[in-house]
């Protein structure tokens, strides 16, 4: 399954809160795209998947941040 | 000199003093301030070596800031250096009322901010434990079944009105998941009444509140027998105040002859907080201004402890100045809350020509209900009668007051972390 989620224009930490309201939704080996636009969300993203394990990978779309995660 | 300053400085016996920063000091009279911007040129130009000491579970040997003053500062330290900083940790939270049989759920930014480490350590110090690492691990221990083990809670005003609307919407409330938080220290750099009121609506808890910032760790605290004053954490630090004349906007640049000790400092005096924090072998910092602006209480707090305590004003670059008349931020608040009750959320407000004779203050007040023009008058009343106010009322239309409706479900009028945004000047 893959969800996507755009949290443009929300200051951290809400990105992250929504990103995991949406996490728990899905199974092991699901994704989820989170588009945000806080820089630091990269931090709060980066920590989440260092302390759950999920597989993370973050790209820049011009003013956009865009976070895969794979659920562990 | 102030006998609490003298002390620390006999007993440190580190002048006359050297120091990249600083150049040489013959005695400690003799610093300079030390602003923000300058801290910053001297850390950008002097990046710390990563092998200085290990922080454990951050990989780095300095905490960084926020950079919400304008620019992001790394602030390094020794593993001594980190000692005493957690001893000093351990001491604030134990007035607060933290104990070594409490449990803490630390809501404080991920690793490798200062807030994590602090409350982590500190917690640990005292014999405290800790369940999670940060705000970004706050659900792990529900996951695990341990949750209700928790017993006390550290994090920013806004940071635990989002948790406790996540554990709402996740699992029908915080007392479902938290049900044994009894109390939590919050930090930032105000404590908003109405936030005050939610987040205790949210967690059911007894709140104490810790003023510090990165650059000086933990400077105030609450005690849980108090009132919304600070006690100073003077075993480390030294504080000294920039009197309010003296960095009203438009004023010029004040000078270290400006200050004045904390204990010579009258009840009611307002200032710009300057700190010193000499017990640092890495970076002393010497007389650093934090850009918060305190009033200075000196009556016997009910818990029995002597000595000047502080009530945070707000920041220096939010004072708006009317004509002549000084307003804070939590002064705002506070005339609200005298005028309204607790019938409203939130606030924020456009100030145009600031610190000139034509400056207008536009105030928007999110309110259920419609307070109208009954409510527009008492508030516009309460704020005239904030801080030394002169004798000329600024007219109606320098000072207008309006009402939206509640404030939205999701997302605040004012944005942000620790450091809310509801004042814009134009």
């Amino acid at each position: 399954m893959r969800r996507e989620l755009d949290t443009s224009g929300s200051l951290c930490p809400l990105p992250l809160l929504l990103a995991k309201r949406e996490m728990r939704q899905l199974g092991s080996g699901d994704e989820l795209v989170v588009t945000a636009t806080d820089p630091e969300a990269s931090v709060d993203f980066g920590a989440w998947v260092a302390v759950e394990g999920h597989l993370l990978t973050e790209h820049r779309d011009e003013a956009q941040l865009v976070f895969t995660i794979v659920k562990a | 000199m102030d006998s609490t300053l003298e002390s620390a400085i006999r007993g440190l016996g580190t002048f006359p003093y050297e120091h990249d920063l600083y150049g040489r000091l013959e005695k400690f009279e003799d610093a300079p301030l030390l602003t923000p911007d300058m801290l910053f040129r001297y850390t950008s130009s002097h990046p710390v070596q990563e092998s200085i000491t290990e922080f454990g579970e951050c990989p780095r040997c300095y905490f960084q800031t926020s950079g919400t003053s304008g620019t992001a500062k790394q602030i390094p330290y020794s593993a001594a250096d980190l000692e005493r900083q957690i001893d000093h940790e351990a001491q604030s939270f134990a007035l607060a009322g933290l104990k070594p049989s409490d449990i803490v759920l630390t809501l404080a930014s991920p690793p490798p901010s200062l807030s994590a480490w602090a409350t982590i350590n500190g917690s640990t110090r005292l014999g405290a434990s800790v369940l999670n690492t940060s705000y970004v691990d706050f659900d792990a221990p529900i996951g695990v079944g341990e949750s209700h083990r928790a017993t006390f809670v550290f994090g920013t005003p806004l940071m635990l009105e989002m948790i406790g609307e996540t554990c709402v919407d996740g699992w029908g409330g915080v007392e479902a998941v938290y049900p044994n938080v009894r109390q939590g220290i919050l930090y930032g750099d105000l404590l908003p009444p109405a936030l005050e009121r939610r987040v205790k609506r949210l967690w059911g808890i007894d709140i104490r509140f810790l003023y510090g910032s990165v650059e000086a760790d933990v400077i105030a605290m609450s005690c849980p027998e108090g009132d919304d004053t600070l006690h100073i954490m003077d075993q480390k630090i030294v504080v000294e105040l920039l009197p309010e004349n003296a960095v009203r906007p438009g004023s010029s640049a004040p000078s270290s002859a400006d200050l004045i000790a904390i204990n010579d400092a009258p009840a009611g005096t307002r200032g710009e907080v300057v700190v010193t924090d000499l017990y640092r072998d890495h970076m002393p910092l010497i007389r650093y201004r934090t850009g918060d602006l305190v009033e200075i209480a000196t009556s016997e707090c009910p818990c029995g402890r002597v000595g000047s305590r502080l009530r945070v004003l707000g920041r220096r670059a939010n004072m708006i100045d009317l004509g002549g008349r000084i307003l804070h931020e939590i002064e705002i608040h506070h005339a609200i809350e005298r005028a309204l009750g607790t019938a409203w959320d939130d606030w924020s407000a456009e100030i145009a020509g600031n610190a000139t004779s034509a400056a207008r203050m536009s105030l928007t007040v999110a309110a259920p209900g419609d307070p109208g023009a009954v409510g527009a008058e008492a508030i516009y009343s309460e704020l005239l009668a904030c801080g030394a106010a002169p004798a000329e009322r600024p007219a109606q239309e320098a000072l207008l007051v309006t009402f939206a409706g509640p404030r939205p479900a999701q997302g605040l009028i004012a944005t942000g972390d620790a450091k809310a945004q509801r004042l814009t000047f134009t």
